[in-house]
């Protein structure tokens, strides 16, 4: 009798056993099956459960969108198609794909695009600019445009303002340049080459309470701490640090192209007493970024964009870590020209390692990623270091690492290559808006009816909901801190949120990141 | 106690295991508030949820049983959305994977975030919306 009881128990526990299997694997959503492209995988098993049932379908559904994905990721990260002109390059190969499939139009338009602002930039005057118009039926020295018959002056002057005719060119007026497709003034000019900058005298110089520091304009404040010392500050038109005090000249000097108003040496002015000693603020000032500005950044890498409490604090306590080292260092420029070298070293093992296909190797890699992170502790706000970093750890698997690498490479970019980044980026939102949109509108006409989706307001108020919660979060650090570029870290949170979601978005920031931070990730190992 | 009765026993727990079994596989949990789903599916209940967002989008959410998945679809945009944002939008799902007790209601409360691990259309597509957003 009790034989028979375990027996029965024992059949009855297999049963169980075999019935919680079954059902396990019938809800499998796990495993993979790999695509025939080999290096996509798609996100479930079809080779388990009964045809027909919903989760079967669905799941054969996921399958068969994931190679879909796979097929145009690959076909679109395969090569990129260099233009006519040889230097700028378009973000897909459109001797790929097939005409009439979508992602294949939109990477054309996008080319097109790409291609036409090449050659804006390329010509640096407007010397090909003589229209046709033999066929136009104008008067002899009259040209057409759109269909009107205007003077050759008339002509120059309404397609790229203030210029005229000369030998079938158009040259700009005097007092203009060509800029963007336009003749535009000198003031504009001078304003493009850096904010806070503007014509005086002919010559463009930096406006009031801005001075020259690696041909940008920067406050008085920041110009101070370049120049004396991170322990300096600027004070009622002084320099002021803890040795010494030098006066700033009110009289702005002029210069040949943005060179600094104001001008101080050491040596004209007499050391006079030292300010009183002001409570130390919780604000650092120096032209790098300082422990607590990286801080501050970090608040808002992690803390932004869903990082809960937990990751938020495990980064702090890594980047005190990672800090301390810095720390105990002489000075930052002395950090950084070390840096410099050690990611010069770094960059050049990567292309060695990438030429003879060293690179494929696992451990190869990690030993480059070893260099390029031995740079980075020297100084975090090399752009390519960073973006390197993004992309080893990205390759090691370690995704919210290389977030924070991606957003401190586009935090650290320079004001003039974050304009760049803006227009390739804007151009790029251009282009897929239009595909999107499935129509060609103008940006105005783009703009409004994605400002009317309701869609659009939710994403936004997502966005905005994020960053008002960092902003909360980073009160104390930001305070009165110029790290703390709020418009900046908005624009970054989305780019590099957006090509977290969207293979299509990362594949159209391949082409400005190769032109900002000289990595083609087109090209790596995979 | 006779074999017969030893037998009844075990037949009606076995029938009462598959029973729950059945129930639990089979049988979702109709959620009404993200509270009730987002409990149901860290509990890795198979649960479903329906519900129009404040911006009128009509969400379907479904859980599977023993922590499956999770998958997410937007069914229906509001009226008002142009026809290529419906196009782009409406039907498309994605689906996330997560463990026990660690279901990311973020899902569920936000558009965008958390996705980064999830995979389907309709990550791809708000991907490229959220880059249009300025």
């Amino acid at each position: 009798m009790d034989k028979l009881k375990i027996k029965i128990c024992v059949l009855l526990a297999v049963t169980t056993l075999f019935l919680f299997v079954l059902a396990i694997k019938v809800n499998a959503h796990s495993g993979n099956c790999s695509s025939q492209w080999n290096s996509c995988t798609s996100p479930c098993t079809i080779n388990i459960g009964i045809k027909g049932t919903a989760w079967y379908d669905d799941c054969m559904n996921q399958c068969s969108n994931q190679e879909l994905e796979c097929e145009t990721a690959l076909a679109k990260t395969a090569t990129s198609c260099f233009d006519q002109w040889g230097h700028c390059s378009s973000p897909c190969n459109t001797s790929i794909g097939v005409w009439g499939v979508s992602w294949y139009e939109g990477c054309t338009d996008f080319c097109e695009k790409q291609q036409t602002a090449c050659k804006n930039q390329t010509d640096s005057t407007p010397v090909n600019t003589q229209p046709t118009t033999q066929s136009t039926g104008c008067a002899a020295g009259d040209w057409d445009l759109n269909g009107k018959c205007l003077s050759k002056d008339e002509w120059c002057n309404t397609t790229y303002g203030n210029s005229h005719e000369e030998n079938g060119k158009c040259p700009c007026n005097a007092g203009y340049s060509f800029l963007n497709g336009a003749c535009v003034s000198e003031d504009e000019v001078c304003r493009a080459n850096s904010a806070n900058a503007s014509v005086k005298n002919g010559q463009c110089s930096c406006d009031a309470g801005y001075g020259e520091l690696n041909n940008k304009c920067v406050t008085i404040e920041q110009w101070c701490q370049a120049t004396y010392g991170a322990d300096s500050h600027a004070e009622n038109g002084s320099c002021v640090s803890a040795s010494q005090q030098v006066k700033i000249p009110t009289q702005p000097s002029t210069r040949p192209a943005l060179k600094p108003i104001i001008n101080i040496n050491k040596t004209q002015t007499p050391p006079v007493k030292k300010p009183p000693v002001q409570p130390v603020k919780k604000t650092s000032k120096t032209k790098q970024l300082s422990v607590q500005e990286i801080q501050a950044i970090t608040v808002y890498l992690f803390g932004a964009m869903g990082y809960d409490a937990d990751d938020f604090d495990r980064a702090m306590e890594t980047i005190d870590e990672i800090f301390k080292a810095a720390r105990g260092l002489p000075s930052r420029k002395e950090l950084n020209e070390r840096a410099l070298v050690k990611r010069k070293d770094a960059d050049k093992e990567f292309i060695e390692a990438a030429r003879d296909g060293r690179i494929k190797n696992a451990e190869t890699r990690e030993r480059i990623r070893k260099m390029y992170l031995d740079s980075w502790l020297d100084n975090p706000q090399d752009k390519k270091a960073d973006m390197m970093m993004a992309i080893f750890e990205k390759d090691k698997g370690n995704n919210d690492t290389a977030d924070v690498f991606e957003k401190f490479a586009y935090m650290s970019l320079s004001q003039k290559e974050r304009n760049t980044l803006t227009t390739a980026v804007d151009m790029a939102r251009e282009s897929m808006g239009e595909k999107l949109m499935r129509e060609k509108v103008n940006r105005t006409l783009l703009q409004k009816q994605l400002d009317n989706s309701a869609v659009m307001n939710q994403l936004k108020q997502n966005v905005n909901g994020e960053i008002a919660k960092a902003k909360e979060t980073a009160k104390d650090v930001c305070y009165g801190n110029s790290a703390c570029d709020w418009a900046w870290t908005k624009k970054v949170g989305i780019i590099t949120e957006a090509q977290k979601l969207s293979q299509n978005v990362r594949n159209l920031m391949d082409d400005p990141i190769k032109i900002i931070f000289g990595i083609d990730r087109k090209n790596l190992w995979d | 106690m006779g074999l017969k009765k030893i037998i009844i026993f075990f037949a009606v727990c076995l029938f009462a295991v598959i029973a729950a079994l059945a129930y639990l596989t089979f049988v979702a949990k109709d959620c009404t508030t993200t509270e009730c789903f987002v409990k149901a599916a860290n509990d890795c209940r198979k649960a479903k949820l329906e519900i129009v967002d404040d911006a009128d989008m009509f969400w379907r959410y479904r859980s599977s049983a023993f922590c499956g998945g999770l998958e997410k679809t937007l069914v229906f945009l509001n009226d008002k959305e142009t026809a290529p944002m419906k196009e782009l939008l409406e039907g498309k799902s994605l689906s996330c994977d997560y463990t026990k007790g660690k279901f990311d209601q973020r899902w569920v409360t936000s558009l965008i975030f958390g996705l980064e691990n999830c995979r389907g259309e309709l990550k791809e597509n708000l991907g490229q919306l959220l880059f249009l957003t300025q």
